[in-house]
């Protein structure tokens, strides 16, 4: 006999303030042949006649793998808890319960699934393991917001976290998307709540762009990720808001060296509750007036700023709809008075300026069957302005709807269907003139004084359309195959593309699952490589296949280790023509990735949750006729640790430490005098053929909780490099490139903050 | 300096990674270097702009930390190759090659060439030149990959002149692409401490100096400012004109200065340079060197003397 399994969890809202001690509501549930709870009874009460209401109604919104018997689905009566905990010193999102599961009636029941657990340590981290339907994609990394908001090195921000996941490559000093297994950054994208984001950092990669005690979950997905997700080659990172609290007013208020930020959120009535977030950094309050000199005027030291609101409405237990609003800016001014000694096209005023704005209108329906609809529709507009004195200056205006509607439909216990369509309409208007647009990758050095410069303009929509689909069939209990396909389109290169993809995922045990997959994903080229006259019309897609496998073993319930193996081909790559003679870019490069993971992860359970991980990978490129070189972000071996531990008394310390193989560069043997520019063009030797010293990075976070009846103060110190390692970011080089110097990567940086939460 | 604390500040903020000072100063002529190529046509010297089939003259200025020593030079004239970023390199039709050999000491090297044909040059929008220049004897100069040999048949120890050739390369309009004239650098427009120096007399530098109009004093380890006036008239319409500037001995604030376009003139471009701490009794002689671009293969160059001593 089988017993039932989660296959859908759904919260139950805790409707006490916080600091309210544990409680827990036992229930009876039943649940029928297709794993849809029909009946849900309290067998023990928590004390707490809203406790116990709140249990029932999301208890009734469970879906489950039925029992089986023999192998056929049969219907069970199982026992089911739902635990309730509201620390004070970490007022997160209501925990989610453990779920006890005992088998059908008759008895003997089943032994649980996941006991209850034991007597609560009032300092430890308040959250039960949060109980996820088995993933669509081979892997899937999830950071919880418990997680994210302590761990050392990231100053709270969520995002960076990502960066200490296995198969993450670090990105360049100064910010930049993240590297997914090998992956050129540019074909990777992150999504807030299913709509592509333009940024992930704000100016120099210190913060994300979200406040974030706004996000409930960031997923990773490396590679072979789901048919959801298309037009990216590489990766996809999304992170995901939660729902506004609905017991009462809440409010976060918190001021670092770089940024303040205040956050509110409140019920309206029954069904509707709101928030809303907004930061700003206060940079240029530090700098201030003695950053300027005679040389260099800083007219607007880095000044950022975002927000987010967001507004659910719940007009019946199965619907929910959400007003999602965000925008973020990013500006930098400065004016060099005279030209720099090496670039004489470094010189003038240098501004800046990045602005975008979303909104985003939601709406999911639940059926009790499980089934469920999600559509949301989502407007964007952004501001791009760039001068860049003699270099080139842009600007672009973009406005942008995607729509993405997604039905996920349980037909019935071995089958789940998934079809979705995702359209992403853009109209970009604006000019660029200056210096060709690079490539994004192996870019070799250059003069910008010695690079002719090319002028642009444009005004037109680009639309893709795409649909999906996708089956999650379970021939037998422990196997679950989910094959899908997806199709894009891009009427801006009128060309098409149909990836098929495939995962699998064998529970060969209780504790231990098989995980394999394969499928194409495809990439249109960016617009400023194809637009005419500075680019290439003729440009096609890019193509990748993926595959991976790997097995995944939980020890303990918060314990678990994996070990994964991938490969990633790319085909019709896009890169540069010899000297920049037209057509200036051509699908001529392939691009392979291979390597393997191991991850050793503790949820937060107890006092301590953390990580360990390594990555041994290589990502290789190969332009037509030439031999596979390494692809310039390619860095061997990755090995991350992070931990946090509660010592009680309001006291919680976290380290990371980060090692990571240097990055490949191509050398420069020597150079010629160009008299017309009065630069040096640097001459270069085998592309990719040396590499930059190791980087690693020790950081630690200690912070202090005072808790109040009402409210909490929390103070952090959040340092990076510690150590003060060099961490050589590549080569300055004199002006006629006979010496060079390393430039040094991010020195010691104590980041001091204050929060406040209601 | 403070400039600098300013972007190291910055950097710290922004990630970038750029906290040390760069090696290697652009305003110090510590070795053997091509500081400019100036094109003119043959039949007038302002033209900066050629016609296919013209002679033309570029007058190389090679300066070095004491006399220049005797150069052997090989050049090509070519069709520019075409790209947005192509590398400087002469690849097929290739005009007549030069070659020659400077002696007297001043570094100012006159080739005097023959543009291409209209029909070597095609479609090509300009002409390049590409030179290599040798200490130590004949100079080998291959010019599809620009790169060069020295031949060391120079009396003396190997160690009397590096064998490492020096290259260059200088772009040349041509009319259809639109006329163009070189600056001009007005006698008066160099200063220093505000009063304009006389043109020196030849002398190299590092030597024993006595100090006059064309070579002001300045003791040993002072800080002065050399000045540069820009009157206008030297630039065309729409032009920035780039002006580097480069001394034999001192510490200069910086190796550029510029006139942009929005610039009032006349404008005083004054550079701050410190003197040599360390000087020989009988003097020290530091050359000063001045060369204006307009950015469309245009230049000018002066040079100037300072007298520094105890």
């Amino acid at each position: 006999m089988t017993p039932p399994r989660v296959s859908r969890f759904v919260e139950a809202v805790d409707p006490r303030a916080p600091g309210s001690p544990r409680a827990s509501t036992e229930l009876e549930l039943d649940v029928d042949r297709e794993g849809s709870v029909t009946d849900a009874r309290v067998t023990r009460s928590a004390g707490d006649a809203l406790l116990d209401d709140a249990a029932v109604a999301a208890a009734k919104q469970l879906v489950f793998e039925p029992a089986r018997r023999a192998g056929v689905p049969v219907a069970a009566r199982i026992r089911f808890e739902y635990v309730f905990e509201r620390p004070a010193a970490a007022p997160e999102p209501p925990p989610p319960p453990s779920p006890v599961v005992e088998g059908p009636p008759p008895p003997p029941p089943e032994p649980s699934a996941s006991p209850a657990p034991p007597e609560q340590d009032p300092h430890a981290f308040g959250a039960a393991a949060r109980v996820d339907p088995p993933a669509r994609e081979v892997t899937k990394r999830r950071l919880e917001s418990t997680e994210m908001a302590s761990i050392a090195g990231t100053h709270g921000d969520p995002l960076r976290a990502v960066e200490l996941m296995p198969g993450v490559s670090r990105p360049q000093a100064g910010g930049g998307l993240p590297i997914l297994r090998g992956a050129n950054p540019f074909d990777s994208q992150v999504f807030l709540d299913g709509a592509p984001v333009p940024i992930l950092y704000h100016v120099g990669g210190l913060t994300s762009f979200v406040h974030s005690r706004v996000l409930d979950t960031v997923d990773v997905y490396p590679s072979n990720f789901s048919v959801r997700y298309g037009r990216k080659v590489g990766g996809v990172i999304e992170a995901r808001v939660r729902d506004p609290k609905t017991d009462g007013l809440h409010g976060v208020a918190e001021a670092s060296l770089l940024d303040v930020s205040l956050l509110a959120e409140t019920p309206i009535g029954d069904k509707v509750a709101v928030l809303a977030a907004a930061r700003r950094s206060i940079i240029d309050a530090v700098l201030g007036a003695a950053a300027n000199s005679a040389d260099l005027a800083i007219t607007a030291a880095p000044v950022y700023w975002d927000y987010q609101s967001i507004v659910t409405v719940k007009p019946t237990d199965a619907d929910r709809l959400r007003l999602l609003s965000y925008g973020s800016s990013d500006r930098l001014a400065l004016v060099l008075s005279n030209p720099n000694d090496v670039e004489p096209s470094v010189r003038g005023a240098f501004d800046a300026l990045g602005t975008f704005h979303r909104v985003q209108a939601g709406w999911r329906h639940r059926w009790t069957s499980g089934s469920e609809q999600n559509t949301e529709v989502t407007y964007g507009h952004g501001e791009e302005r760039g001068a860049f004195g003699a270099i080139g200056k842009f600007a672009f205006t973009t406005n942008t709807v995607q729509g993405r509607s997604e039905w996920v439909g349980v037909v019935g216990p071995v089958l789940r269907v998934i079809g979705g369509v995702d359209t992403l309409a853009t109209h970009v208007s604006g000019s660029y003139e200056g210096v060709p647009p690079d490539l994004g990758e192996g870019d070799p050095g250059r003069s910008l004084a010695a690079t002719k410069r090319v002028a642009v303009g444009a005004s037109q929509w680009i639309l893709m359309p795409g649909a999906y689909f996708e089956l999650g069939i379970r021939p037998v209990p422990s196997l679950l195959l989910a094959p899908g396909l997806r199709a894009d389109y891009n009427d801006f290169i009128d060309e098409g593309a149909l990836d098929p993809r495939l995962s699998l995922r064998f529970d060969a045990t209780e504790q231990t699952a098989l995980k394999a997959g394969i499928g194409r994903y495809s990439q249109s080229p960016e617009e400023r490589h194809v637009i005419a006259p500075i680019g290439n019309p003729d440009l096609r897609m890019t193509h990748a296949l993926h595959a991976s496998g790997g097995v995944e073993h939980k020890v303990t319930p918060a314990l678990s280790v994996s070990v994964e193996g991938f490969v990633k081909k790319l085909e019709g790559v896009v890169t540069g023509t010899p000297d920049g003679t037209a057509p200036f870019y051509v699908n001529a490069q392939e691009g392979r990735i291979f390597g393997g993971e191991l991850l050793v992860r503790m949820r937060p359970e107890g006092r301590f949750f953390g990580f360990l991980s390594y990555t041994l990978q290589r990502s290789e490129r190969r332009t037509q006729g030439e031999a596979w070189r390494l692809f310039d972000r390619d860095q061997p071996h990755l090995v991350n640790a992070t931990g946090v531990y509660r010592l009680g008394r309001g006291w919680e310390i976290g380290a990371s430490l980060r090692y990571t193989s240097g990055t490949p560069y191509t050398p420069v043997t020597s150079a010629t005098f160009d008299a017309t520019t009065d630069t040096y063009s640097p001459r270069l030797g085998r592309a990719m053929s040396l590499r930059n010293p190791a980087f690693s990075r020790f950081d630690v976070r200690l912070q202090k909780t005072w808790t109040f009846s009402r409210w909490s103060l929390a103070m952090y110190l959040d340092v990076q490099n510690v150590l003060n390692a060099p961490n050589r970011e590549g080569f300055d080089y004199s002006y006629d490139y006979r010496e060079r110097v390393g430039q040094r990567g991010l020195p010691v940086l104590p980041i001091l903050g204050l929060r406040g939460e209601l | 300096m403070k400039a600098l604390r300013v972007a190291v500040a910055l950097g710290a903020f922004v990630h970038v990674a750029a906290c040390e000072d760069p090696p290697g100063r652009a305003w110090l002529v510590d070795r053997t270097r091509v500081l400019d190529a100036r094109v003119s046509a043959a039949s007038d010297p302002i033209r900066a702009s050629i016609v296919p089939g013209e002679a033309m003259r570029v007058s190389w200025l090679v300066v070095a930390p004491g006399r220049v020593p005797s150069m052997s030079w090989a050049a090509f004239v070519c069709a520019a190759p075409p790209g947005r970023a192509a590398a400087p390199r002469c690849e097929g039709p290739i005009a007549l090659p030069a070659s020659g050999t400077a002696s007297d000491g001043t570094g100012e090297i006159v080739m005097d060439l023959l543009a291409p044909s209209a029909a070597v040059i095609a479609n090509a929008e300009e002409l390049l030149v590409i030179a290599a220049f040798c200490e130590t004897g004949p100079v080998t100069l291959d010019p599809a990959r620009f790169d060069a040999t020295c031949a060391a048949n120079v009396p003396g120890p190997a160690s009397e002149g590096t064998r490492e050739p020096l290259l260059a390369s200088v772009r040349v309009r041509l009319e259809s692409t639109g006329r163009n004239a070189n600056p001009t650098v007005a006698e008066e427009a160099v200063a220093f401490d505000g009063a304009p120096i006389a043109l020196p007399t030849p002398r190299p530098a590092g030597a024993p100096c006595v100090a006059g109009p064309a070579a002001p004093f300045a003791r040993a380890g002072s800080a002065h400012a050399f000045g540069f006036r820009f009157r206008g008239s030297e630039r065309e319409p729409g032009e920035t004109l780039l002006l580097t500037h480069a001394v034999t001995a001192g510490e200069l604030d910086r190796a550029r200065s510029s006139l942009e376009v929005e610039d009032a003139v006349p404008k005083e471009v004054v550079i701050p340079w410190s003197a040599p701490a360390d000087v020989p009794e009988g003097g020290l002689l530091v050359e000063a060197f001045f060369v204006v671009r307009d950015g469309r293969g245009g230049s000018a160059f002066a040079r100037r003397t300072v007298c520094v001593g105890r």
